[in-house]
């Protein structure tokens, strides 16, 4: 049985669709599939058991029977924080080493996801460091390229796991850096003995948002078209400008929202005539009826949310980082891009597993 | 030199050759003064007011034109409101109200007596009558019967007086001298349409015969076009307002009697309460240090207390055994609430739970609430749970602050819930409040039955909604650096026995 921890040197930087995209392909390839995450931060009840709300959600796309109290045996709850930080909590690490001994079990391969970053729950006494050393695990660092900073963090990974760490995969790389990273970035880890096991482009569908989480993250209110709140957003636009530039800007952007003040009737028409995928507006304030009907006839939901303008704008942002997992259509699109942009091959090999 | 609005009015004011002051307003330089200025004026004679620029629309055409901001439509309602400016919504209101005002006296009463040739005209005055707080009351019975001595049986006489199509000027000014000798109509509407039967010039002329000794309002409508028109020129030359349709006639009565209830309004009386402003004062200071602008809820909480507004008891909980320990210390049932700068909208963002009766329910609501907020805005600082007395029962206001940017502090007030939300029903009132102004602000908005008791509910205690409208209107007095605050809800519980604000927001500016 091989463990392989999947971690990062940053947040929001793809693991969980990573262990997806994985964990399908090794069911595919005939392998018995565990997976398991040590720590999670997302607290829910399912069944009166305490998970992780991603773990539980992987733990259903792989399609696997292990118990729910096995699948996230340390959860961030605030009790845990506040006892973690005023006294320290004793027993965490024996607590994910009996998960693991339980999830491993008749297994060919255990899938370990790990938390924010591989320095995360160090405060707990259970960071992504000590917990490899304990699971025995080999490493895989999926990331953002972001410039230097993170080739220095990945080095300094490996570093300290040296032989541990397998290599890495480069998640979300714009188009144009596709080249740069081929030409520099392969030939200075492959040097350092870190193998790439592959380069996921920047996609328009992963990136985006479903209006319905738009919706609950900024606590808005939807005037028309409710059953259309499942539509991805991938780009958002602020319309300040005058209404002759606005449709042009929105006519040119695939599957854009509008962000605007809710009393700028004519770049909500102008939004409407151009169909938008959706009207956010801000400030609190209400359109008049005219737009509420004009977009219910094309179909277009309207959001009206009490942050101004700015502050939605920051808060999509944030959203379009994180992968909401619900949103079926976009796991499945990460799945598919992994299967197709990461060498199995040389994966396996370095792995030792034979298919 | 440049002149403003408020120096126009205070000239006009001292003017004897004026007896109303008509204005076009785009936009006020300097509030609080135009508000003085208006107050005192409006006490000798009557100022009506059109101001453009109130909707959006035309506020972006108002600031583009006079290069200042135009306040929000409901800052200078409240504002014409209360210095006793007659607000006039369109320019025809505006030169329908100056004519009634130059030529008739005040009513004394909301009493409305309509004499007319003709039904549908009757019927339309006496439904515009309904609309408007005028009344009209039936002829008493001397009246009623001294009209029956000379009007023909098929004739109306009680009100609206239907002196039917065949009535002549004779018979306009027999009826109308028997009405205003009646002490209890204060004011009269003349309505005529043109039929074969009637000169309408020498109707007018009766009419202004019968004027000069009349001490009380009367209104004419004489509709057609040709054939009344000189008969209208006779009316306007002596100062007999008359207008095109009976219901303009019935609003311009309806805005004088407002006028006479301001004359008669007593002095107003201001409430200062004692309160902790040193504390105050130490909280913003505190903000303003830390370069925020809103306040989280347990500051708010102390600056509503410091100004004696009463809040449930509480008490942060950090985890779920300190949670149960302060419900129980507490007393059951509880409320409990996210505790976190970084939620604002706490409900929407499944960060409250209510009527938590036993330690597991608290117990649950705790695990719930904390991993919402980690779950949905994973961002938010949380200082933990905030654990609180349940408010009995009770109806559900919403009291605000907000600060206009012409005429400074509004204070504002409605029913919670879809009463706010939905209808849109609230009163503001610039601040300082009067002890009269608060009573009538919460007299104005449409849901005040509600808050009176329906259905054999029992009444609130609207003193108490009138103490913390008046503490929040001194408060946003001795503090000009809030810009926005709220006490949503502030639950009311029935007659004697107070109110409880339960959720403040307060935003202050340095």
């Amino acid at each position: 049985m091989v463990s392989v921890y999947v971690g990062s040197t940053k947040g929001y930087s793809g693991k969980n669709l990573t262990v997806m995209g994985i964990g399908q392909r090794f069911l595919k390839d005939g392998l018995k599939v565990g997976y398991f995450k040590p720590f999670g931060r997302l607290p829910v009840k399912i069944e009166g058991m305490l998970t992780d709300k991603d773990a539980w959600f992987i733990h259903r796309v792989l399609m696997l029977k292990d118990p729910v109290e096995m699948i996230c045996p340390v959860v961030l709850t605030q009790d845990l924080m506040v006892e973690g930080c005023r006294t320290g909590v004793q027993g965490l690490q024996e607590k994910v080493l009996d998960a693991f001994e339980s999830i491993s079990k008749g297994k060919d391969v255990v899938l370990v996801g790990g938390a924010g970053t591989i320095e995360s729950g160090g405060f707990l006494d259970i960071c992504g460091f000590d917990l490899i050393e304990k699971l025995n695990a080999r490493v895989l660092l999926v990331d953002h390229y972001e410039k230097e900073f993170y080739l220095d963090a990945v080095l300094d990974v490996h570093g300290r796991l040296g032989e541990r760490l397998l290599g890495v995969i480069l998640n979300n790389v714009q188009a144009g850096y596709v080249e740069i990273i081929q030409d520099m970035i392969i030939p200075l880890f492959e040097r350092k003995g870190i193998h790439v096991f592959g380069v996921l482009p920047n996609d328009g569908i992963l990136g985006s948002v479903m209006i319905a989480d738009i919706v609950e993250a900024l606590a808005g209110d939807v005037l028309c078209c409710r059953n259309k709140t499942d539509s991805l957003i991938e780009h958002f636009l602020i319309g300040g400008m005058q209404v002759d530039r606005a449709l042009e800007y929105i006519i040119k952007t695939r599957n854009n929202a509008v962000i605007v003040g809710g009393d700028r009737a004519d770049i909500h028409l102008a939004a409407i005539e151009a169909t938008t995928q959706c009207l956010i507006l801000t400030g609190n304030l209400y359109p008049n009826e005219i737009v509420v009907s004009r977009a219910e006839m094309r179909g277009i939901p309207i959001v009206v949310v009490r942050d101004d303008t700015y502050s939605v704008a920051k808060k999509v942002e944030y959203l379009s980082r994180k992968l909401r997992l619900r949103e079926k259509e976009k796991v499945y699109c990460g799945i598919r891009l992994i299967e197709e942009k990461v060498d199995f091959k040389r994966l396996y090999q370095a792995l030792g597993i034979v298919v | 030199m440049d002149i403003s609005e408020t120096e126009i009015i205070l000239s006009m004011g001292e003017d004897e050759n004026t007896r109303v002051i008509l204005g076009y307003l785009e936009s006020i330089e300097d509030g609080p003064r135009f508000m003085k200025a208006a107050r005192q004026i409006s006490k000798t004679k009557p100022i009506i007011i059109i101001k453009s620029g109130t909707t959006g629309a035309g506020a972006k055409a108002a600031s583009s034109h006079t290069g200042a901001l135009a306040g929000s439509e409901h800052a200078y309602r409240a504002a014409f409101r209360q210095s006793g400016i007659i607000h006039a919504e369109s320019m025809q209101a505006l030169f329908g109200y100056a004519m009634a005002f130059a030529g008739q006296p005040l009513p004394k009463g909301p009493a409305v007596a309509i004499v007319t040739n003709s039904g549908g005209p009757g019927i339309l005055a006496a439904d515009a009558c309904d609309r408007s707080s005028l009344q009209l009351i039936p002829m008493r019975k001397e009246t009623a019967d001294r009209l029956r001595e000379f009007l023909p049986s098929m004739a109306s006489v009680y009100n609206p007086i239907d002196i039917i199509g065949d009535a002549s000027d004779e018979r306009y000014e027999r009826t109308l001298e028997v009405i205003l000798k009646d002490e209890l109509v204060h004011a009269v509407l003349i309505l005529l349409t043109p039929t074969a039967a009637v000169d309408p010039e020498a109707v007018a002329r009766k009419i202004v015969g019968l004027a000069s000794h009349a001490n009380k309002p009367i209104m004419t409508s004489f509709m057609g076009d040709k054939r009344v028109r000189g008969a209208r020129r006779i009316l306007q030359d002596h100062g007999i307002p008359t207008y095109d349709y009976p219901e303009d006639a019935i609003t311009a009565v309806d805005v004088m009697l407002c006028y006479r209830q301001w004359l008669e309004e007593p002095d107003r009386q201001y409430e200062r309460f004692e309160v902790d402003t040193r504390k105050v004062r130490e909280i913003f200071a505190s903000v303003i240090k830390q370069h925020r602008h809103d306040l989280v809820e347990s500051e708010a909480r102390e600056v509503l207390k410091a100004y004696g507004l009463r809040l449930p008891e509480s008490c942060i909980a950090r985890t779920t055994e300190a949670a149960v320990r302060a419900a129980s210390e507490i007393g059951y049932p509880v409320v409990m609430k996210i505790a976190s700068p970084d939620v604002l909208h706490k409900s929407d963002m499944g960060g409250v739970r209510v009527g938590l009766e036993t330690d597991a329910m608290v117990e649950e609501a705790f695990f719930d609430i904390t991993s919402n907020i980690q779950i949905r805005q994973p961002e938010a600082r949380i200082l933990g749970v905030m654990v609180q007395e349940m408010i009995p029962q009770g109806k559900e206001v919403i009291l605000g602050i907000n600060r206009d940017i012409q005429f400074g502090p509004m204070i504002m007030f409605g029913l919670g819930g879809i009463y706010v939300e939905v209808l849109k029903d609230v009163a503001f009132r610039i601040a300082p409040l009067s002890v009269e102004e608060a009573d009538a602000m919460i007299h104005d908005v449409r849901s005040f039955p509600l808050l009176r008791g329906v259905r054999g509910e029992l009444p609130v205690d609207i003193g108490a909604i009138r103490d913390a409208l008046l503490r929040l209107s001194q408060m946003t007095v001795d503090f000009p650096e809030i810009i926005e605050a709220d006490i949503n809800p502030l639950i009311v519980c029935p007659e004697g026995k107070g109110a409880v604000a339960v959720d403040a927001r307060i935003t202050i500016q340095e």
